[in-house]
């Protein structure tokens, strides 16, 4: 059935040539140099763990949470981290509530990958019971507004959430040293994630036949 | 002083920010008056209220509507706006206008079309066009001619770079007297400029840097006075040199 309804976002002949044109004359169609970067803005939450980045025009916003599971039976001794995703339609037009697609999945992978692969969480800090309990860390990235370049604003807004996230203190006590005590963050000082280093997402464009590059 | 207006209770909200529920018109004064209301406005009984919040405004001698600023475009008959072709059927172009659903633009809708010289227009390519039929239960329907069937400055626009604004800052662009960043740029540099009233404008100039100039002076001129806007051209202007 032929498409009736316009929500996808379209360009113009005039566009494409324009936008080729002015890259060779290393312009760029915002006033921008090459390499330059749009103004980012993070902003984070009074609760740990939550921040807003703002990179030009684009939006996102990103949460930690996390929970007491038993971890997975290869690797008793480490703690687990999941990237959700969620892109709000008000972010786009083309974007459609309720299963993630295509992109979304692709973003919240590549995010997975840098923090995961990098081993930039430490991830044997987050056991409290060998084989039996573990902190499993998860991150919700929201998509607020789509303005370009999602994957480095999404990236640094999950760093920057990880940084703030404190988790509650827990200690073996109980009568027979067994039990496991949860204390309140009034109790004692909450406990931040042992972050290695900072795995910062860069994302280029290639034009042309792959001699112009923004 | 002049004299006093008849309905002083309306004129204190006409050229002012209204908003959903406001009652603006009290018509037990006027018992043998016609008045003509616009997009936005309601009749409740002995009052007309507001529906869509925006600026109230007011064409002598009686018409009232509330003008408003939008990322999306709700289309109108005589409106003319640049569209985007998406699709070309048998007998009707399939283009996007911005708004809810595309419009149709007929084959033979040219200056001296006939079934023989249809145009050929490539996916992508940006058109001037003026919309013809609009409800909003049917695809709104397009013509690249004018009344009397000349073609006017419709039709494909070559070159050039396009970007979308919104509804607001098309309309204020296309006011007359001329809007003071269109004057001012026009001082210094030389360019053609295309304004569709769905918020997408089309710059054409001889050199790139020119038109990156001038569209994003526009984008950044929306919430600017008559005066920042000529000082924010002027010191664009010093930065060239």
């Amino acid at each position: 059935m032929e498409q009736r309804l316009a929500n996808t976002w379209q360009m113009t002949v005039n566009e494409r040539k324009f936008i080729e044109m002015a890259l060779a004359a290393d312009l760029r169609v915002d006033d921008r140099g090459p390499f330059d970067y749009r103004p980012c803005t993070i902003t984070f939450g009074r609760v740990g763990g939550s921040s807003e980045v703002q990179l030009g025009e684009t939006r996102v916003m990103s949460y930690v949470t996390s929970q007491l599971v038993q971890p997975y039976r290869d690797r008793p001794n480490e703690g687990t981290l999941s990237i959700f995703t969620e892109f709000s339609p008000m972010a786009d037009p083309a974007f459609e509530a309720g299963r993630p697609g295509e992109f979304a999945i692709e973003l919240g992978r590549i995010v997975d990958r840098g923090l995961r692969e990098s081993g930039a969480v430490d991830m044997e800090s987050l056991c409290v019971v060998v084989g039996k309990l573990v902190w499993s860390i998860r991150v919700d990235l929201h998509i607020l507004d789509n303005g370009g370049n999602l994957i480095d604003a999404a990236n640094i807004a999950a760093l920057a959430s990880l940084l703030t996230f404190r988790r509650p203190e827990c200690t073996l006590g109980g009568d027979d040293n067994h039990e496991l005590i949860i204390h309140d963050i009034e109790d004692r000082e909450p406990l931040p994630l042992i972050i290695h280093h900072l795995p910062v997402a860069v994302t280029f464009a290639v034009f042309g036949e792959g001699n112009i590059m923004v | 002083m002049n004299s006093m207006p008849s309905d002083s209770a309306s004129m204190s909200f006409v050229d002012r920010v209204v908003v959903p529920g406001d009652h603006v018109l009290d018509l037990t004064g006027m018992a043998n008056q016609t008045i003509k209301l616009g997009a936005g406005l309601r009749q409740d009984g002995d009052a007309i209220s507001v529906m869509k919040a925006g600026k109230l405004r007011i064409s002598k001698p009686n018409k009232y509507w509330v003008e408003s600023s939008h990322k999306r475009y709700v289309p109108c008959v005589e409106d003319t706006v640049l569209g985007i072709v998406v699709d070309s059927k048998f007998d009707n172009f399939l283009v996007d206008i911005k708004a809810p659903m595309l419009g149709l633009l007929p084959v033979l809708a040219f200056e001296g079309g006939t079934r023989r010289n249809i145009p050929k227009f490539e996916i992508g390519t940006l058109l001037y066009v003026r919309v013809v039929k609009a409800n909003n239960t049917m695809n709104p329907e397009l013509s690249c001619m004018d009344e009397t069937g000349k073609a006017a400055e419709f039709g494909p626009l070559k070159d050039g770079y396009m970007f979308e604004t919104s509804t607001g800052l098309a309309r204020m662009l296309l006011s007359s007297p001329p809007c003071p960043i269109l004057e001012s740029l026009g001082k210094s540099l030389s360019y053609e400029i295309a304004i569709g009233l769905n918020g997408r404008v089309w710059v054409n100039a001889a050199s790139p840097s020119t038109v990156i100039l001038v569209s994003n002076a526009i984008m950044n001129s929306e919430f600017l006075s008559a005066a920042q806007q000529k000082i924010m051209v002027e010191k664009l202007m010093k930065r060239l040199q």
